[in-house]
């Protein structure tokens, strides 16, 4: 296993490495495995790459992500503005069924509200909002309820998490409750974790996925 | 079952456990590991999110995709969806807008221009791709590096080593003036995509070659 000192010199050299990140902006403290990142980027975005870059090194256990994003000075970029395009964006997005969520648009910071069917509108609704102008945060309260009723079926999941080039040696344990999923196990890399996760909250009826997964690499 | 019979079976489930297709629209042929995809959606959304389940598949070499789009009400004109394109590039805080140039003919998103960064030409063509309107996006931009350093093998080497996904991997990394060339293998497309895109962000790097084939393991259970 990796020392913290060693992990530490490893997550500041891989966000050194992504070209749209400034080290100098990120502190990374390593305890136990655990990383944590602070410091203030300049927009939502470069928070989110910073956090995906450090997951991805290996030895992380989990993320401790504590970085803020500056307030935004440009005047003409004020609340209702963002809010007006995150509207539009959400309207001309396939994936985001608008008309079932809200949003609120306070000081750059997005929250959004709604019952959905799937989880990967969802998480369209919360990819579309990364990257925009003046966005500093985003809170997801979007729920996910099935339109289904029918029961969920262990193996069905077993197998499309199987078919998967990323999983298919992992031992990861599916346990089912009615409409409600629980993932176990251990994978290697926090990719994999999602992706199961991913998989399993495309099962049909399904309501709930609670992902006990753990990340422990060499 | 023959080989060829239980890919495309697993193609055709994996297809179907995507919440967004049809799977019955898609029709799925197989020959020595490459799998032809056909049929018609009504968006590019759902033609790229068939691709990436079928790519995801153990036992999956190649994709050939030829999966066609019909809007079917929204008339779009190229002009709306011109507009819409640059507006998408103005708002997106990773795209250096004013690099770019946006062509639209017939549904089909020309881009064109110089950027610094690999990144920034991805990100351009994840924010036109799901336009209202877009039938394919041709990614022209050419990345010209301002850095002009020497390529250094053993930086790459060690970025692609921290890679929890990739530090078990056999990676060969060449570099021959501004272009890197990665061989070897890897279990699945992420780990191939992933080493390609930490090799794009060396300074200086102008062309990857990425010859990393995909091996991989195939387990009973699914078959």
């Amino acid at each position: 296993m990796k020392t913290d000192e060693i992990l530490q010199k490893d997550v500041q050299e891989a966000i050194k490495w992504e070209p749209q990140l400034h080290t100098t902006e990120i502190g990374v403290i390593a305890k136990n495995g655990i990383i944590t990142l602070t410091g203030t980027v300049d927009n939502y975005y470069k928070k989110n790459e910073a956090e995906k870059a450090a997951k991805k090194v290996n030895g992380v256990k989990a993320i401790v992500e504590k970085i803020e994003v500056k307030q935004n000075n440009n005047k003409s970029i004020n609340d209702n503005y963002i809010a007006e395009k995150i509207l539009n964006v959400f309207k001309s997005n396939f994936s985001i069924p608008d008309e079932k969520i809200k949003l609120k648009v306070e000081k750059g910071w997005v929250t959004l509200e709604g019952n959905v069917n799937w989880n990967y509108q969802k998480e369209a609704a919360k990819n579309a909002v990364i990257a925009l102008m003046g966005v500093r945060g985003v809170t997801n309260n979007i729920r996910t309820k099935s339109d289904r009723n029918d029961y969920v079926k262990k193996s069905a999941i077993e197998k499309a998490i199987f078919n998967n080039a990323a999983l298919v040696n992992d031992h990861i344990e599916v346990s089912v409750k009615n409409n409600d999923v629980k993932l176990s196990g251990v994978v290697n890399t926090f990719f994999e974790k999602e992706e199961a996760e991913r998989i399993a909250w495309k099962t049909p009826g399904i309501w709930s996925v609670e992902n006990e997964i753990g990340v422990d690499s060499f | 079952m023959k080989t060829n019979e239980v890919l495309q079976k697993k193609v055709q489930n994996a297809l179907a456990w995507e919440p967004l297709l049809d799977a019955a629209a898609i029709g799925v042929s197989v020959k020595d590991g490459v799998v032809t995809l056909t049929g018609t959606v009504d968006n590019y959304t759902k033609k790229l999110e068939a691709e990436n389940a079928t790519k995801k598949i153990p036992g999956v070499k190649a994709v050939v995709e030829k999966i066609e789009i019909d809007y079917n009400h929204t008339i779009r004109t190229d002009e709306d969806i011109a507009l819409d394109a640059i507006d998408a590039l103005k708002w997106n805080v990773s795209v250096p807008d004013d690099k770019l140039k946006i062509v639209v003919s017939q549904g089909w998103v020309y881009l064109q221009g110089v950027v610094d960064w690999n990144y920034q030409k991805h990100d351009a063509k994840k924010v036109v791709e799901t336009l209202p309107g877009v039938k394919g996006v041709i990614n022209s931009i050419q990345v010209k590096s301002v850095n002009f350093d020497k390529i250094e093998k053993r930086a790459i080497e060690t970025a692609i080593y921290r890679n929890s996904s990739l530090f078990d991997k056999d990676i060969e990394v060449a570099v021959t003036g501004n272009v890197v060339t990665l061989s070897g293998s890897v279990n699945a497309h992420f780990q191939k995509e992933e080493a390609e895109r930490i090799v794009w962000n060396s300074p200086g790097v102008c062309i990857v070659n990425n010859l990393l084939t995909v091996q991989q393991k195939v387990n009973q259970l699914t078959l």
